[in-house]
C-alpha cells in the first residue's frame, strides 16, 4: 500500500510526511539508491488470543518511491513520532540558489 | 568529460525513468491508505474473552485530538486531524488532508463502561473495553453422568486409528463429542454465542 504523503518546500531542504500508523520504528527501512528515494515500513496485525469480529486493518506493507534531485543524501534525517514518518531532504549545496558578486574591476 | 556517453556503467539507464513513470502511475491509483466508507480510518474489533478490544489508525493524532464516548452497547469515536504546512515551506504535495472524523458502532455485547483504558502508541489508539458482569464468559460444567457415558462409549467403540480422531475432535467444540472443555471453551464466545456455544450445547447433551 502506497502511504499517504505530505511533501513541503523549504529553501534548504523538503519535509517528506508519511502516515504510517501501527508501524514501531525498526520495521521502516529507507533508501536512496541512484536518485530514488523508497521507504519501506511493515505493519503486522497481531491477533493472538482473540477472535477479530471486525478486520479493517490487516496486515500492512507500506511501500513507496520517490526520485529525488538536488538532495543531499548524506544528510537526510528520518523520524518516527505517533505514527509519522517525517523525512528532511536537505538541497544539495551545489543546486541551492546562490548569489554571485560582481568585482568591479 | 565522459558526460556525453549515455552512462556506460548503467546500460538500463534510458529504462529507469520509464520504470519510475510506470510506478508512480500506480501509485497514483492506490495513493491513499484504505479507509472505511464514510472516511474513517481503520477500525478492528476483537474479541479478547473477558474484554473487547478495538483499535484504530489515527496517524499523527495526539490524545486531545480524539474523543471517544460510550451510550449503551454503542461507541462513538471522533478525531480531528490539524494538518498545516510547517513555517517558511510551500505545500508541494498534500495528500495527509485535515479532516473532522466520526464513527459510531454498535458492540456486540454489554460493556462495563467503568472499566475502560485507552492507548495511543504509533499512531493507533487502542481501547480495552471489559465486558459487563452478564456478559462475562461464563462455564457450564456437563453433568457427570452425561460425560460417564461418553467416557464409556469412547472406549467400548474406539480402536487405536480412532482415538487418533478423537483426541482431535476434543480441540473443536463442534467435533462429535464434544467433551466438557470443548463446550464450555464455545459457551465463553461472547459474540460468538449464536454459532459456536449453541453448537456445543446441543452436542453436549445429546
Amino acid at each position: 500500500v502506497a502511504p499517504a504523503v505530505d511533501i513541503f518546500e523549504g529553501k534548504d531542504d523538503l519535509l517528506l510526511y508519511a502516515d504510517m500508523p501501527g508501524v514501531r520504528k525498526d520495521d521502516v527501512s529507507i533508501h536512496i539508491d541512484r536518485g530514488e528515494l523508497t521507504i519501506h515500513a511493515t505493519r503486522a496485525y497481531q491477533q493472538s488470543g482473540r477472535s477479530p469480529l471486525t478486520a479493517e486493518r490487516p496486515s500492512i506493507d507500506y511501500r513507496r518511491t520517490f526520485a529525488l534531485q538536488g538532495v543531499d543524501a548524506d544528510r537526510v534525517e528520518a523520524e518516527l513520532s505517533a505514527g509519522v514518518l517525517k523525512l528532511r531532504l536537505p538541497r544539495s549545496s551545489t543546486l541551492r540558489p546562490r548569489q554571485i558578486a560582481v568585482k568591479s574591476g | 568529460m565522459f558526460s556525453r556517453f549515455p552512462a556506460f556503467d548503467r546500460p538500463h539507464a534510458p529504462f529507469d525513468e520509464l520504470r519510475r513513470q510506470m510506478f508512480r502511475m500506480l501509485d497514483e491509483l492506490d495513493t491513499a491508505a484504505p479507509a472505511a466508507p464514510d472516511g474513517f480510518p481503520q477500525l478492528s474489533l476483537a474479541d479478547a474473552g473477558a474484554s473487547l478490544v478495538l483499535e484504530a489508525d489515527l496517524p499523527g493524532m495526539t490524545e486531545k485530538d480524539v474523543d471517544i464516548q460510550l451510550t449503551g452497547d454503542v461507541l462513538t469515536l471522533k478525531a480531528e486531524r490539524r494538518v498545516s504546512a510547517p513555517e517558511g515551506y510551500t505545500v508541494h504535495r498534500n495528500e495527509r488532508a485535515p479532516a473532522r472524523l466520526a464513527r459510531s458502532i454498535a458492540l456486540p455485547c454489554k460493556v462495563d463502561p467503568e472499566r475502560t483504558s485507552a492507548t495511543l502508541t504509533d499512531g493507533v489508539l487502542t481501547l480495552t473495553l471489559a465486558k459487563a458482569a452478564e456478559a462475562q464468559p461464563r462455564k457450564i460444567s456437563i453433568k457427570a453422568t452425561l460425560q460417564a457415558r461418553f467416557d464409556t462409549r469412547q472406549e467400548v467403540r474406539h480402536g487405536p486409528a480412532q482415538d487418533k480422531r478423537q483426541r482431535r475432535d476434543e480441540g473443536s467444540p463442534r467435533g462429535p463429542f464434544a467433551t466438557g472443555a470443548g463446550a464450555c471453551r464455545a459457551a465463553e464466545r461472547c459474540a460468538e454465542a449464536d454459532r459456536g456455544a449453541r453448537g456445543g450445547h446441543l452436542r453436549g447433551q445429546g
